[in-house]
């Protein structure tokens, strides 16, 4: 293992390495600004509510104080308190009664501090909002967007209840779309679909990505739900990675670039609806996989992609589906035991060249 | 400025050699001149030399001992001390660069073959292509690791297969009577074997004619002790232990062509062809030179046993080293076998026939004589060596001192 | 002040409407012509009824799993509501909801809700849409006792409460909750004093007599109209059928259920009506008897309709 390989290890610990040149999505000559995941988050909110004023924020401590992540900071004092609402501690009546104003035609954007705490709204989020339109024959619509910042790292972790990636239970329902944006620019882009979307959409936010930092537009964009994005083209192997994953699989990217590997890395971003066709695509084009989520292990998302990619590639597939998850375990509080919980860096190298040889 | 090491061109007709070792190792300091390698020509065992004097570095991986190299390929590099020299890109673990050399694909271990039902090992990428290219992968032998089918070993086989597919449009005028015949898996597979022999072997053949007096005196001679089950000592029999005895003095005769390499088996296991309903089966006796005649008796006549309800188990049909056919019950006069890989070597039996033959003063007589056909995988072994060996088991058959020792036993 | 005579009539009206209806449903259920059941709200007409005469069609309503009576009581139309009940593709839902999802939106409910106290809350989020927008309609979810325990309830009555939301929480106190009474899982039993703990005003009122309901809700509507918040509408009620259509009702006895069929309310305003010289005992006749013919209009329709086209399957999944 040269030193090479040893650049960057966990999310944290990488972010020297992970400057917002790793990952370029606004060209040289396109008026932009670089700002941070978080900041981008809140300029679309900002950019919704003055577009829209059916738009209007719910959740803990979002208004004067600005959210317990700062996404919301400056809002309240741009709107006033009707439509940057702190609310009680009320997890399930927060997207009930977000659920309802929906019904009676407001655009509500809902915040859960922890998706660790979506629990408490479960029967509100899935039993009844991912359903309402469908048990009612196509009668109502509920416009809603629900932001949970999700996910740990080794060394900032916030231990086992509130470093979570929760992302699959919502996937699984019928009637919700799931977003998991990797950079400021996609986070942004996709807020605002989300935010336009007829649907209840589950917006996820990686809280280490919220210092990240990339280029954004000055003019306003939307960026398509349901599509993921090729970050890197490449030939030998397909990576499919999501969140905070992505910087990873980057990474790996470059470093395996030096030894005439050439990465191809697939952000999924809209984890459900699945867009098959562009895994499909770039599995039949390299004939390697490895695929690269948070979750840990068992029933996450990767089961689900290496379907896709069987359904899609299997006559093309050289070499058998690797995967790189967290561990199946609740997450430590102890910096010794968190090593191995979420994937590194050098995990992802490691699976590409498993998958290579 | 590195200098390239390469194989030059040594004989007319010299497209490629066989490396069989390097006499230095990466970084070492050479001299001009100097011997750094040993390869094998179509002709000859050679020596590389150096170049240039300096530091041998950069060797091109794969170009290892075994390994099949062009003349002028680049293997290496004579460099100064720290000076840097380009990665050479690796050479394919076949050599084979032109579907002519074929050969150069190693069988492993046949025994995998004869078992029915043996799994065929590809990605879904190959299998796609063998679909494509309309390959049986079941006739493909895979290089890959464990036997693995690799792109190219379908490909190749596509390439060198004579027949048209089965999609070709023939207009047929008048429709020829036939009759088809599925292959059963004892056929299939024996013709699996077949092809591939005589692909990756380049086989001849040398005949003997044997005077069986004396043999013929010794089987009708009453036997001792009698078998329980009161089998007689058949010529096939007396030739298993005959034939056992002398390999092990020949013992290149005993051996498989593996990796580009000879690897001799120090045990003889000699199998024997039956012909059953079914095809042709070998089973193997186990160390046959070690057994006496009344064994090998006993042990042949279970196989055959075993022969008519095909009920052998796998180490029954494993493990041979040579085989022994025998068509005399038929009346063939000569034939020649083909080996059986990835044995070397495969001996003909015909029948015994009263013939005229000169007697040393010019006189003529009527003896039993019985004709041998050696044939050898000239990989193994060569024109000399399969003379020898095929002239003592002549020597040994018409020699009265054989059947005086046998008699003991 | 008592409403008009048409305002009556109509009251009248509607409390057969549902109890015909459900009697009709349980029918159909009893010849297995209902998939998965129904739950009937016979007895608790009043309480519907009277909570709803008091709203406009632009109000809105959010309902339970016992929701007929509300999306009746709301003016739903009683041919599409069988047909739902039926699962076709005429029903209000078509075809995709049944019993338990069953909503006239047309008419301002927002539906049964099967899952006890979920409805709660998207009333009080239709509320404070309401009052954001400055509009004057009032949100009005219907909950059971058994309801009132939830932590959808306590939730919702706070927040409600916080904004001075314009909400109408209704608690039909039926006493049972499936085989649960209600004093054996409540501390205390006038349920309208938990309204205290929400700093906003508890009304209780005897959930058989319709204008008392509908005086109590006229007066609970008119302050969220005014601004001034939400309040706790508590009727005392009981449940005439089981928890759904022909339980073996093996938890009560037969004796205290007919103790309370005797408050029945339809003939008890019936008797009103008529003594009271409000309506003739012909006006009250002819009421009932076309009543009765809607439904089995309804029912009819409701046969005669197909069902979804299978390969709708996938529709309203998502906008």
């Amino acid at each position: 293992m040269t030193s090479i390989e040893r650049d960057a290890t966990s999310l944290a610990s990488a972010k020297p390495a992970m400057s917002p040149d790793l990952i370029v999505q606004v060209p040289e000559g396109v008026p932009a600004k670089e700002m941070s995941y978080q900041e981008a988050i809140r300029e679309a909110l900002r950019e919704e509510m003055l577009r829209d004023e059916r738009v209007f924020l719910m959740g803990e401590d979002i208004a004067k104080h600005g959210g317990a992540f700062g996404v919301t900071r400056t809002l309240f004092d741009q709107f006033g308190p009707e439509r940057v609402r702190n609310t009680p501690i009320s997890e399930n009546t927060i997207v009930g009664a977000g659920t309802g104003a929906a019904l009676a035609s407001m655009r509500p954007v809902m915040e859960i501090m922890f998706v660790d705490f979506s629990g408490l709204a479960m029967d509100q989020i899935c039993t009844q909002a991912a359903k309402l339109r469908f048990v009612t024959g196509g009668q109502c619509k509920v416009p809603w967007v629900l932001r949970m910042p999700q996910g740990g790292g080794a060394g900032k972790s916030t231990a086992a209840q509130h470093s979570q990636s929760l992302e699959i239970w919502f996937a699984h329902i019928p009637g919700l779309k799931v977003v998991l944006p990797s950079t400021p620019y996609d986070a942004k882009g996709l807020l605002k679909a989300a935010i336009r979307d007829d649907n209840p959409i589950i917006f996820l936010e990686h809280k280490l990505l919220y210092s990240f930092r990339g280029r954004v537009p000055d003019q306003d964009y939307v960026l398509p739900l349901g599509v993921c994005d090729v970050k890197h083209e490449g030939k030998d192997v397909t990576v499919v990675a999501s969140g905070a994953m992505v910087w990873h699989a980057m990474l790996a990217a470059n470093i395996l670039a030096r030894e005439g590997i050439s990465v191809e890395v697939v952000d999924v971003r809209t984890i459900s609806p699945l867009d098959e066709n562009t895994i499909g695509r770039s599995a039949r084009k390299t004939g390697r996989v490895v695929l690269v989520a948070e979750p840990c292990r068992s029933y996450g998302p990767t089961g689900e992609w290496a379907m896709v990619v069987i359904e899609q590639a299997f006559d093309y597939l050289q070499a058998p589906i690797v995967r790189v998850t967290g561990r199946f375990s609740p997450i430590p509080f102890a910096d010794s035991l968190e090593k191995g919980v979420w994937p590194e860096t050098d995990d992802v190298v490691q699976a590409i060249r498993r998958v290579m040889a | 400025m590195p200098v390239e090491v390469f194989v030059h061109k040594m004989t007319d007709h010299m497209e490629s050699a066989r490396i069989i070792q390097w006499l230095v190792k990466e970084g070492e300091r050479v001299h001009e001149h100097q011997a750094i390698m040993e390869v094998e020509t179509d002709k000859a065992v050679a020596e590389l030399e150096s170049p240039a004097s300096g530091i041998l570095k950069g060797i091109r991986p794969g170009a290892i001992e075994g390994a099949q190299v062009s003349v002028g390929q680049t293997l290496a590099f004579i460099a100064e001390p720290g000076e840097e020299v380009p990665a050479l890109p690796p050479l394919p673990s076949e050599s084979a660069q032109t579907t002519e050399a074929v050969s150069a694909k190693v069988a492993a271990d046949t025994t995998q073959a004869e078992e029915p039902g043996r799994r065929v090992r590809a990605t879904p990428a190959v299998r796609r292509i063998a679909r494509e290219l309309n390959v049986d992968l079941r006739l493909v032998r895979g290089t890959g690791p464990e036997g693995k089918i690799t792109e190219q070993d379908v490909r190749v086989l596509a390439a060198t297969r004579g027949v048209a597919p089965p999609d070709d449009t023939v207009t047929i005028v008048s429709p020829e009577p036939v009759e088809w015949v599925d292959l059963n898996t004892v056929q299939r597979l024996t013709g699996q074997r077949m092809v591939q022999s005589i692909q990756a072997a380049p086989q001849f053949a040398m005949t003997v004619s044997a005077d069986m007096t004396n043999a013929l005196q010794f089987l009708e001679a009453p036997a001792e002790p009698a078998t329980e089950t009161g089998e007689s000592i058949s010529v096939t029999v007396l030739l298993v232990k005959i034939v056992a005895t002398t390999l092990k003095h020949h013992l290149r005769a005993n051996a498989s062509f593996e990796a580009g390499r000879i690897k001799v088996h120090k045990r003889v296991n000699l199998g024997v062809a039956i012909g059953v309903e079914e095809g042709l089966i070998v089973p193997v006796i186990k160390e046959a030179d070690q057994k006496s005649l009344v064994q090998i008796a006993r042990e042949l006549q279970i196989f055959r046993q075993k022969a008519r309800q095909m009920r052998f188990s796998t180490d029954d049909l494993s493990g041979g080293t040579f085989t022994i056919s025998n068509l005399g019950m038929h009346g063939i006069d000569q034939f020649n076998a083909i080996v059986n890989p990835p044995q070397s070597a495969v001996l003909a039996v015909a029948r015994i026939a009263k013939t005229p033959i000169a007697l040393p003063g010019n006189t003529v007589a009527v003896r039993p004589m019985m004709n041998l056909t050696l044939t050898v995988d000239h990989r193994v072994v060569d024109g000399v060596q399969g003379a020898r060996f095929l002239a003592e088991i002549k020597r040994r058959l018409e020699d009265p001192d054989t059947f005086r020792e046998l008699k003991k036993i | 002040m008592e409403p008009q005579p048409e305002i009556l009539l109509e009251m009248y009206r509607r409390m057969v409407r549902i109890r015909q209806f459900e009697l009709a449903a349980m029918d159909l259920f009893k010849r297995g012509q209902v998939k998965g059941t129904v739950h009937p709200y016979v007895g608790q007409e009043a309480s519907g009824v009277g909570v709803c005469m008091a709203l406009r069609r632009d109000d809105l309503v959010a309902g339970t799993h016992r929701s007929h009576g509300h999306n009746i009581a709301k003016g739903a139309d009683t041919k599409r509501m069988m047909a739902e009940i039926l699962g076709k593709e005429t029903g209000y839902c078509r075809g995709r909801g049944g019993s338990m999802h069953i909503a006239a939106f047309e008419a301002g409910s927002l539906g049964a809700l099967s899952v006890v106290g979920s409805g709660i809350p998207l009333a009080v989020g239709a509320a404070l849409a309401f009052k954001m927008r400055g509009e004057d309609r009032v949100a009005v979810p219907f909950t059971g006792d058994g309801g009132s325990n939830t932590g959808n309830w306590h939730e919702c009555l706070n927040m409600a409460s916080i904004w001075d939301l314009p909400v109408v929480f209704v608690l039909e106190n039926n006493q049972w909750a499936v085989s649960t009474k209600i004093d054996s899982v409540v501390k205390v039993r006038d349920l309208s004093i938990r309204a205290q703990g929400y700093g906003i005003p508890g009304v209780r009122v005897d959930g058989f007599d319709v204008l008392a309901v509908y005086k109590a809700a006229t007066e609970a509507v008119a302050r969220a109209r005014r601004g001034e918040g939400p309040t706790l509408l508590v009727t005392e009620s009981y449940r005439f059928e089981g928890h759904y259509a022909y339980e073996p009702e093996v938890y009560r006895t037969r004796a205290e259920v007919e103790e309370h069929r005797k408050l029945d309310p339809i003939p008890r305003f019936r008797k009103y009506l008529v003594d009271n010289g409000k309506a003739s005992v012909n006006e009250v006749d002819v009421i009932d008897a076309e009543v009765k013919q809607e439904i089995v209009d309804a029912v009819q329709f409701a046969r005669a309709s197909p069902p979804p086209d299978s390969t709708t399957a996938m529709d309203y999944i998502y906008a």
